[in-house]
């Protein structure tokens, strides 16, 4: 592995995420779904300790109308402008608790054609050092 | 050298060594790393177990699942860790990356280590069976770093690399160099038999014209005699026919003369004298044969250039010179010129004839070698042997067209 490559994840982890306890919903790569969605709501929260708030997508699946939160990535990451009403593809971790909106931990978005990869098939964040920065394009939509 | 027996005895050893250093470099560093990845195994079975018990210990004193998971992220090794129950169902998990907790909880067994392939660099991951003192059986997820590891890898794969490129460049050159010593060492062993193919050629020649000379001599001095008697005897109106006899039998004495004399060994009896009165000498035998020719010959030498040389040799030698230049440059000057350099003297002879193609130039000193129709090749090599003879060098040069030049280099005195 190179020095940069590991460089970025670990300066990461010590600065940002080294306290931060994560008690949530994880990304569980058993519980992978594929949801085709129109986006309601866009919201801005805090979803890990110690990290920028995250883009989360309320939506609601085609033909069941059933209502999803969708964790995207840190604001930072994630530059695209997403409109209410958008039609987007999710691949994700699904994450269901009793009496609260199932949360999906997106790994995969599809918004007006375009592809955003957001986690790799464990569930590793890009903009932890994933495919997007090895390219060298730190976030998405950025000119 | 053939290109078959260069890639034979050069390239394919080489090559051959080549490959064997590499692919023992391969084996090497595959075995290391397996070697190191089985160490690493243990130490990450050894750790969940001492993490295992501390887990069991603070989960015996009652401390909530996310306090004891924080306390074991601390270590900047672990990347993630889970507390499962005993049906492996979370029930607490922290990462240093936002959701990120590798487990398939179908696939993971207790006290199997598996590695997880990660942007950040591999992770080995293990499960630990946890028992607290009351009996309760956890499960312990652990994603260790193996940074360590693999900069120790990265190493061993760049120190690899290092020493397959010294060996290649050094391999490369040491076989460079052998290629080029026995190429040096066939050319000159070509040269060599070339060189006494020609000397026993010389050899040959030598000892037939030597023959050719001395049965020809004997019966041409009795011609020369009979017709001597008969130019007396006989009317005035056939005398001119016998006269021509005369001069023939004359020329054939003459070329057998030459051909004697190239044969024999040259002995120069060496006196001090000045390179401008031998030039002089020398156009003056050539006026003798050719006064017109003599007349184009310009001579820009000083006087006072001193040698120690063989007069009669050496006044031969430029006449030979002299007399080859015009032949190939029938109408233009010859220019002849002389100076010293160093303690040595050279001289010059220039003419404006055609020039000397390239290959002629190679073998235009060889004995028996003329391009002129009516030329034996004696001139020239002659000249050479008397030169060599003084401890002198001669040279040919020309550009196609630009006629021809005759460096000859003495010993000055």
């Amino acid at each position: 592995m190179n020095r940069k490559r590991l460089s970025i994840p670990l300066l990461a982890a010590l600065t940002a995420a080294a306290a931060a306890p994560q008690g949530g919903p994880f990304y569980n790569v058993d519980k992978e779904i594929r949801v085709e969605a129109t986006v309601r709501e866009i919201v801005l929260e805090p979803r890990y300790k110690g990290t920028a708030p995250f883009l989360v997508l309320r939506v609601e699946e085609s033909g069941s109308a059933r209502a999803f939160d969708v964790e995207i990535a840190p604001s930072w990451f994630f530059g695209q402008d997403v409109h209410g009403g958008e039609k987007v593809k999710i691949v994700g971790s699904l994450a269901e608790k009793p009496g609260a909106t199932p949360i999906i931990i997106a790994r995969e978005l599809q918004l007006r054609g375009q592809t955003y990869q957001l986690r790799d098939k464990h569930g590793f964040p890009s903009w932890q050092g994933g495919p997007q920065h090895k390219r060298g394009a730190r976030r998405f939509g950025r000119p | 050298m053939k290109r078959r027996n260069a890639l034979l005895f050069f390239v394919f050893p080489f090559l051959g060594v080549f490959v064997f250093f590499s692919l023992a470099t391969v084996l090497q560093h595959r075995d290391l790393k397996a070697r190191t990845e089985a160490l690493v195994r243990g130490q990450l079975a050894a750790t969940a177990g001492i993490l295992g018990k501390t887990v069991s210990r603070f989960l015996d004193e009652g401390m909530p699942p996310e306090t004891v998971l924080d306390t074991i992220l601390a270590d900047e090794e672990i990347y993630f860790v889970a507390l499962l129950d005993e049906s492996k169902d979370v029930l607490a998990w922290n990462s240093r990356f936002e959701g990120y907790l590798p487990i398939s909880v179908s696939q993971v067994r207790d006290d199997e280590a598996g590695i997880i392939e990660s942007p950040a660099g591999k992770i080995f991951s293990e499960m630990a069976a946890v028992t607290t003192a009351d009996g309760r059986r956890y499960h312990l997820y652990l994603g260790y770093a193996l940074t360590g590891m693999e900069e120790m890898i990265a190493q061993s794969r760049r120190t690899s690399l290092l020493l397959s490129g010294l060996v290649l460049a050094l391999g490369a050159l040491f076989f460079r160099g052998l290629y080029r010593v026995q190429s040096r060492y066939l050319d000159k062993s070509r040269e060599a038999e070339a060189e006494r193919q020609e000397k026993e050629r010389f050899r040959e020649i030598s000892a037939f014209t030597a023959g050719v000379a001395h049965e020809i001599k004997n019966p041409l001095n009795s011609l020369a005699l009979v017709l001597e008697l008969l130019g007396r005897k006989v009317p005035p109106e056939t005398k001119g026919d016998v006269n021509l006899g005369k001069a023939q039998v004359r020329t054939i004495a003459r070329i057998v003369d030459r051909f004697s004399r190239v044969i024999k060994v040259v002995q120069p009896d060496l006196e001090p004298l000045t390179l401008d009165i031998l030039l002089r000498q020398a156009v003056e035998s050539l006026s003798a044969e050719s006064p017109a020719a003599s007349s184009r010959i310009r001579i820009e030498a000083g006087p006072g250039l001193a040698l120690n040389a063989d007069r009669d040799l050496l006044v031969q030698a430029l006449l030979n010179i002299l007399k080859n230049a015009v032949e190939a440059s029938e109408t233009a000057p010859i220019r002849v010129s002389a100076r010293r350099a160093g303690d040595r003297v050279e001289v010059v002879i220039r003419d404006e004839g055609p020039g000397v193609p390239a290959e002629t130039a190679a073998r235009i000193f060889e004995p028996f070698y003329s391009t002129k129709g009516k030329g034996m090749g004696i001139g020239l090599y002659l000249a050479r042997k008397i030169i060599e003879a003084h401890g002198g060098t001669i040279e040919a040069r020309s550009r196609d067209g630009e006629g021809a030049e005759f460096r000859v280099d003495l010993p000055g005195a």
